[in-house]
């Protein structure tokens, strides 16, 4: 199976700035993959180079296209959702509409409407007098309604409410997902996703950390919480990546270790994302 | 094809109300035109009906020659009598120099017409795509199927066709309005402005005029592209930054090198398409067997040595627009 996203050593620098260094990274189609790490590391730049947004050094190939040289053929095959309003704000919703029907051959019209209509945005309103929250409902309801195979959404929920957010990823997996279909979401915030993805990767300083399915998450990370009496003593045994303290207790996260040889020496669990995540970046929580 | 047709649409609906508005201002200063026609014919009507004539003392029929125009009425048919040094003695001279006035406001109506619209049309190109840099759309077109020359040719042909269609527009409202003004100043006014008016062939002007526009805008787009640069990368105020720079680099290299060379081939430059006017109003010669040529032909200067360099500064301006719109600079 031919990957949906290939990236060899694709490298972004601004000055002195390596925004990306050295990236490679294949992403098989059919997969919610998350892209995660923290402020600054790189993760909109990654996903705009994908979209050929921008300059890079390296060789990239999305859905069959080099992104840059190849950025039209390839939106036409991609929707991306951004962490900021992106929609002309002079428009009315309803113009908005009626240009991306004359401009993107895979957009139907019927099905944005059809998902308007579950929402209270009003289509001869100017998308500049909508909150914030609707923006994005709007631009949800736009990209979700144009026929693609890769959804790119770059911190999608950044500064909605909870109710919002948790209504644009049922939406995004409802409306949109199925096995022909990827979707590549930016995130700090990875409880909010973490239980949607397939796959995830981590990022800091422009460099990938991690690239893995969740069940290899899984089947390589395991918490194991202690007594603190005895954290002394299995801290030399198992030596963890990282540790915390919780509720007078001690949780280990350890990497690549048999689950079997931990049977008996406390409470034996699979890690969240987020824990792996802050253990890959060498911190405690 | 298809999808230039709808980007062409979405600057229209963009700046539909400018467009219209820009119509609007026109036509009241169209309709104050005929009002202040309306109260000059009634102030000479009167005179006619009071004093049995119409003297008009020191008309200037040329730059520098004066006469003195005695018009009466008997019957239907109009009487003129023109006295002094070089008054015209034959229906060839006295219609030439009926003529001027005329067609001076012929000329100056439809060049009026354009200047207005050319300094609207610095407002367009300069926020071109400043505005959607500042309102982050520019992700949201480059995040659409559309190659990113057809979104920027879109928008300097909306530019062209925006300038050329609304100046001819409104100069032929103009022509509409002048014609209007002339019938109700009313005889003998409408009489001899009729003489004048009906040797001008409205489709050979309106053609002329075109060949104008077509090659004032050749002449104008580094200017138009140069504010659409500006428009791409500057934080704030692109049409301040976008004039004020390059007056001030010049009046700075004027002071710097004791010379005004740079300042004066700039304004050579941009005088150009005025001076191909003069050139044209200097050499057309009007008369009652040639017909009246208000503009003259412009079709000629299309292909020369200064729209080459239009073309090609253009050209230069515009890969610079290319490449600093994909960076996608944000504004301040």
């Amino acid at each position: 199976m031919s990957a949906l996203i290939e990236l060899k050593n694709i490298t972004k620098s601004y000055g002195d700035l390596k925004a990306l260094d050295a990236v490679n990274l294949q992403i098989p189609p059919g997969k919610i993959v998350g892209l995660v790490g923290p402020n600054g590391a790189g993760k909109t730049t990654l996903l705009r180079a994908i979209t050929g947004e921008l300059d890079y050094q390296g060789e990239a190939k999305v859905l069959d296209c080099e992104p840059r040289t190849q950025r039209a053929e390839l939106m036409g095959k991609t929707g991306v959702i951004h962490d900021i309003a992106v929609l002309p704000s002079w428009m009315k919703v309803k113009e908005l509409l009626n240009f991306l029907e004359g401009i993107h051959p895979g957009f139907h019209r019927d099905k944005a409407e059809s998902f308007l209509k579950s929402t209270t945005i009003p289509m001869d309103k100017k998308i500049k007098t909508l909150s914030k929250g609707m923006k994005t409902q709007l631009h949800l309801a736009v990209t979700l309604a144009a026929d693609t195979k890769l959804l790119i959404l770059d911190e999608p929920t950044h500064g909605l409410d909870i109710l919002f957010r948790k209504q644009l990823y049922t939406s995004v997996l409802e409306d949109y997902f199925d096995e022909g279909k990827s979707i590549l979401i930016s995130t700090h915030q990875i409880e909010e996703v973490e239980h949607i993805l397939s796959d995830v990767i981590f990022i800091n300083k422009g460099k990938i950390l991690l690239y893995a399915s969740i069940e290899e998450l899984g089947e390589r990370f395991t918490q194991l919480t202690i007594p603190a009496d005895q954290a002394d003593e299995l801290r030399e045994q198992l030596k963890p990546m990282s540790e915390y303290g919780i509720l007078g207790r001690r949780v280990f996260l350890l990497e690549n270790t048999e689950s079997k040889a931990l049977v008996g020496l406390g409470d034996i669990q699979t890690p969240s994302v987020a824990d792996i995540f802050v253990a890959l970046m060498g911190g405690e929580a | 094809m298809k999808p230039l047709i709808v980007l062409l649409k979405r600057e229209w609906l963009e700046w539909q109300r400018v467009i219209i508005g820009t119509i609007l201002v026109i036509t009241f200063l169209n309709l104050l035109m005929l009002l202040s026609v309306s109260r000059g014919s009634d102030f000479f009507n009167q005179e006619l009906e009071e004093e049995g004539h119409i003297l008009l003392d020191d008309f200037q029929i040329n730059d520098d020659e004066e006469v003195d125009v005695d018009i009466r009425m008997n019957g239907s048919d109009v009487e003129i009598t023109i006295d002094g040094e070089n008054a015209p003695r034959s229906v060839e001279q006295i219609l030439s120099n009926v003529a001027a006035p005329v067609v001076f406001g012929l000329r100056i109506g439809m060049m009026g017409t354009f200047a207005f619209i050319l300094f609207l049309s610095m407002f367009y190109f300069s926020d071109a795509l400043y505005k959607e840099r500042a309102d982050n759309s520019t992700l949201f077109y480059r995040s659409l199927p559309v190659n990113d020359h057809l979104i920027l040719g879109s928008k300097i042909a909306a530019g062209l066709i925006g300038v050329i269609g609304l100046t001819l527009f409104l100069s032929i409202e103009y022509l509409v309005f002048l014609r209007i003004a002339i019938w109700i100043m009313g005889e003998p006014f409408t009489f001899l402005a009729g003489l004048v008016l009906g040797q001008v062939s409205y489709l050979r002007l309106i053609w002329d005029w075109f060949g104008y526009l077509i090659f004032a805008a050749i002449h104008m787009a580094p200017l138009a592209l140069f504010l659409m640069l500006v428009g791409s990368y500057v934080k704030g105020r692109p049409l301040l930054v976008g004039i004020g720079a390059p007056v001030l680099f010049s009046i700075s290299w004027a002071i710097i090198f004791q010379s005004a060379a740079f300042l004066i081939t700039i304004g050579k430059f941009f005088w150009g398409f005025n001076q191909v006017i003069i050139d044209q109003w200097e050499t057309i010669e009007n008369g009652l067997d040639t017909g009246i040529v208000a503009y003259g032909n412009f079709w000629a200067y299309i292909f020369n040595a200064d729209t080459a360099i239009s073309v090609l500064v253009s050209a230069l301006l515009y890969y610079g627009i290319w490449y600093v719109y994909r960076k996608n600079i944000p504004t301040g």
